[in-house]
């Protein structure tokens, strides 16, 4: 058994690396990350505050091929959503996108986690 | 009461078991009497049988008898094989080119020597000089000799350790155990009556360094850490000065003698004599004489200790990695114990002193002490040693390869053995049928790293979803450092069936085939041996029952249970006499079924009795 | 063979905290009971239940020996499997630090320092939340609750990701 070519794509040309403005009150930050293979995933986004839109997106992973590519997907998907869409998206979703293996499952669940967090910290920024 | 227990078994006193050194460059055997381990002499009166094979037109020459040979016939003649043992071709593609025979097709998995218009496997050899070392030992002890303990390299991986046992079958050797040298070493010299402490084993062999610490307690030597390199040793150091000394002789003469197999055996014997004497002496000429030319050159120790201190060095990480593993420092190793011809050397005793800060212990013969070890292994398994118990570890991890090549360990190295690890596996597809696990050994992280021991196959697993079926695999590393798989379906409870198929080394029809054509057949009717085989494993069930029969478990057994041991004990009585060997082992194999929970029983009361009296 | 209770097997109490050298006197003990090298004149399947025996003895007492492998085991059969939650006050740390690996892997030498000044901060949250387990272990036995291996899966977990960190800094400094 191996890889997909799609997780092979992402890995080899991840999309969307890089960081935006912790600071800016547009910008969400999720980081998370998985106890038993020290993997760390930081997933933002930016969202246009008039339509609820997620403008921009950008990950750094540290982490297996897995990790990289399902956080890379998930910058790819949320861009063009609502925040409310973007919550919709399930690591199920990512799984069968990419074929993980199942002892890879845990990286799509981590990536969802990501969206989650970040998501919840762009709404903490905007109730203040 | 039954008459089973007057009936005459015949001569019981049992039969001896004997200690093999396998060497790199010679190798011995020795046996316990009644004073201690000794050593037993070959036909010639040496002590040291000489790893070397020589086959010709008739009988093939083992031994000091082959000596000769390496230089009159070098294609044909084999030395250092242990260095082959359990690789295939990739591994020895460096060093291919120093021997003078060469390997046939089809050695990738298995190296084939081609010598003459014959081709023979690397255990094929081995067994040749097992042979030799049995019949000395039958010509010293007057009896059939036909179970020994055999030494290998602690280091040693699961093929080689294998190829070991494969090589004693083909000798028509039931090996009873695989100990580790620098282990059997420490089992020598007796260090348990001394005093409890913590020592280390140097052992530098002719082709392989291993490093053992152990933890001596009231006669139990417990292993705490090992590491080595299987490929260092002293025909590195050899082949050193051999190439310095070709390259004299290309300059002088005129002349590259390094594919002349005689003059580059001539050549390796000037110089193993050169080392071994500036042991001793601090100047010494080597020479060769060779088709009426003649060659010298004056070799200082200090020339000779700057050309081979890399070698010494590289010795160094190994023991520091696992002074580190055992969890200790340096200072905590209370005595130091040097192994292998190569200990003699004053560089590599300096290197050792200074490392572990200790006088190492150098009064038994290096070459002598891991033979002698072995005979008190021998004499632990056949009852004879009572006090001392060896725990000994597996050198290197076993791990299976996952997703993406990566290796997940399941057993660490330097583990005690025997030692076990269950993992459960699925399917990946609906319906599918078969789950191929690959297990490797080492400490690396991606399989490509590591070195492939075997796939096994589960087959005919229940076409389900996929992640339904449960197949429980267990891995066990028995206590000679060799892995068995078994497996078993956790739903229906029901054993699974494994399909092995080893990365390196025969198997185990390959190995049947070679006890049939062993040259071991020409001398003795090969069906009569099996029937005397057949005889001596009844011998052994049934001393064993008798033993059982005084046990407390005894009483615990019911009596259909009991009656039905008794019936499939004098089932065997009766057919004990027939030359039917495949008969004779039916009746044990029942024999056995019939005493499964008995033995159980006896496993369990062992266990209560060993606590019992311990405070809880 | 099913796998026994390693506690049992060792006649001892299911505790988190353990007596060390009563320990190594009950393996050595046992090992000399059952050792395949004590029975090697047996019949086969007394050999083969030496051999079973003596493997899980091995396992046991590998597991037993070791604090955390003795918690782990512990907390398993009771039904507490590891959690796949990170220390999240943690991760904005080991975020930086990864990323002055990658620094490092890339050629920068300067972050050397950096480094290891993050391997002594994790060393010492190493120690720490070692402490804290001990205190953790000693509760636990005095009054052996549910509630009470619920906290030390969490530490244990925080443990596990710490020392992860610490073996990838230490393997980054020290090739």
């Amino acid at each position: 058994m191996a890889y997909s070519e799609k997780v092979l794509d992402h890995f080899a040309n991840p999309r969307n690396v890089g960081s935006l403005d912790r600071g800016d009150q547009r910008v969400g930050t999720g980081m998370v990350g998985a106890p038993e293979c020290g993997d760390v995933m930081k997933l933002q986004i930016q969202v246009n505050e008039e339509t609820g839109v997620i403008e921009d997106a950008k990950f750094k992973t540290f982490g297996c091929g897995s990790a990289i590519a399902s956080s890379s997907l998930a910058t790819e998907w949320v861009k063009g959503k609502t925040v409310d869409e973007a919550l919709e998206i399930r690591n199920v979703d990512i799984v069968n996108e990419l074929s993980l293996p199942p002892v890879k499952i845990h990286c799509s669940v981590l990536a969802e986690d990501a969206i989650k967090a970040a998501i919840e910290d762009y709404r903490k920024k905007r109730s203040h | 009461m039954s008459s089973v227990l007057q009936i005459d078994f015949g001569d019981r006193t049992p039969e001896p078991v004997v200690g093999i050194d396998l060497g790199t460059t010679n190798s011995l055997v020795a046996f316990m009497d009644l004073t201690g381990p000794k050593v037993i002499p070959g036909e010639d009166g040496d002590h040291l049988v000489l790893s070397v094979v020589h086959i010709g037109e008739g009988a093939p020459l083992v031994g000091n008898a082959a000596r000769q040979m390496l230089i009159d016939d070098p294609e044909r003649t084999v030395y250092s094989v242990k260095r082959l043992m359990g690789r295939g071709l990739a591994d020895v593609a460096q060093e291919a080119g120093l021997f003078p025979f060469r390997f046939a097709e089809g050695s990738e998995s298995v190296l084939r020597l081609r010598l003459g218009d014959r081709t023979f496997t690397p255990p094929e050899i081995s067994a040749l000089i097992l042979l030799q070392l049995k019949r000395n030992a039958e010509a010293c002890l007057g009896r059939p000799v036909t179970r020994a303990v055999v030494t290998v390299p602690a280091y040693f991986n699961d093929a080689q350790r294998q190829a070991t046992k494969d090589a004693g079958r083909i000798a028509g050797l039931d090996v009873l155990r695989l100990v580790n040298e620098p282990t059997a070493a420490s089992l020598a010299y007796g260090l348990d009556k001394r005093q409890d402490g913590i020592i280390a084993v140097y052992d530098l062999g002719g082709g392989t360094f291993d490093i053992s610490i152990l933890k001596i307690r009231e006669g139990i030597f417990e292993v705490l850490a090992t590491n080595g390199d299987t490929h260092l040793g002293g025909d590195d150091i050899d082949n050193r000065l051999l190439r310095i000394a070709l390259e004299d002789i290309q300059s002088e003469w005129g002349q590259d003698l390094s594919h002349n197999g005689s003059a580059v055996q001539l050549l390796r014997r000037a110089v193993i004599e050169t080392k071994e004497q500036l042991s001793f002496v601090p100047r010494v000429t080597m020479h060769l004489e060779y088709q009426g030319r003649s060659y010298q050159r004056e070799i200082a120790r200090e020339q000779f200790e700057a050309l081979v201190r890399d070698i010494v060095d590289r010795t160094l990480t190994p023991c520091r990695n696992c002074i580190q593993d055992a969890g200790l420092t340096a200072e905590q190793i209370d005595e130091v114990v040097l192994v292998g011809g190569s200990t003699r050397i004053p560089l590599v005793r300096q290197a050792v002193e200074i490392l572990f800060r200790a006088r190492p212990h150098t009064e038994l013969n290096p070459e002598e002490v891991v033979a002698m070890g072995a005979a008190v292994q021998a004499g632990i398994l056949a009852g004879e040693v009572q006090d001392k118990l060896l725990l000994d570890v597996t050198p290197l991890s076993l791990g299976i390869e996952n997703m993406g090549g990566v290796v997940s360990k399941i057993i660490h190295r330097n583990s005690t053995i025997p030692a076990s690890a269950t993992e459960v596996f699925t399917t990946a597809v609906d319906g599918q049928r078969n789950v191929l696990i690959h297990v490797v050994q080492g400490e690396r992280e991606l399989v490509k790293d590591c070195r492939s021991l075997a796939r096994f196959d589960l087959k005919d697993i229940e076409p389900l979803p996929a992640g339904a079926p449960r197949i429980e695999v267990r891995f066990l590393i028995d206590a000679n450092g060799i892995l068995s798989v078994t497996a078993r379906d956790q739903r229906t409870g029901k054993e699974h069936s494994v399909e092995v198929k080893p990365s390196y080394g025969l198997t185990d029809e390959q190995v049947e085939a070679m006890i049939r054509d062993s040259f071991e057949r020409a001398e003795e009717d090969f069906a009569a041996r099996q029937t005397r085989e057949a005889r001596l494993e009844a011998d052994t069930i049934l001393a064993a029952l008798e033993k059982a029969r005084a046990h407390a478990a005894w009483l615990e057994m019911a009596e259909p249970e009991k009656a039905a041991i008794e019936q499939a004990l004098n089932e065997l009585l009766t057919v004990y006499c027939s030359d039917d060997h495949v008969l004779i082992r039916a009746h044990i194999e029942k024999l056995n079924q019939a005493t499964l929970r008995l033995a159980e029983v006896m496993m369990n009361t062992a266990v209560r009795t060993a606590l019992k009296g311990t405070k809880v | 063979m099913d796998a026994p209770d390693y506690f049992q097997f060792f006649g001892l109490e299911a505790r988190l905290s353990i007596d060390l050298p009563d320990l190594e006197n009950r393996f050595y003990r046992l090992s000399r009971q059952l050792h395949p090298d004590r029975h090697a004149q047996a019949a086969p399947s007394e050999r083969e239940r030496s051999l079973e025996a003596s493997a899980i003895l091995n396992d046991a007492y590998r597991t037993l020996r070791d604090p955390v492998a003795r918690a782990e085991y512990l907390l398993k059969q009771q039904g507490f499997e590891q959690s796949k939650q990170a220390p999240a006050e943690l991760l904005d740390e080991v975020f930086d630090l990864n990323l002055a690996l990658e620094e490092l892997r890339g050629g920068d030498v300067s972050v050397r320092s950096r480094l290891e000044a993050a391997r002594e901060r994790f060393l010492a949250l190493l120690q720490e939340t070692d402490a804290g387990l001990e205190g953790l272990f000693g509760a636990y036995d005095r009054s052996p609750a549910p509630a009470a291996l619920g906290e030390i899966r969490a530490a244990l977990n925080r443990r596990k990701y710490i020392s992860n960190l610490v073996q990838q800094v230490e393997s980054e400094l020290n090739p």
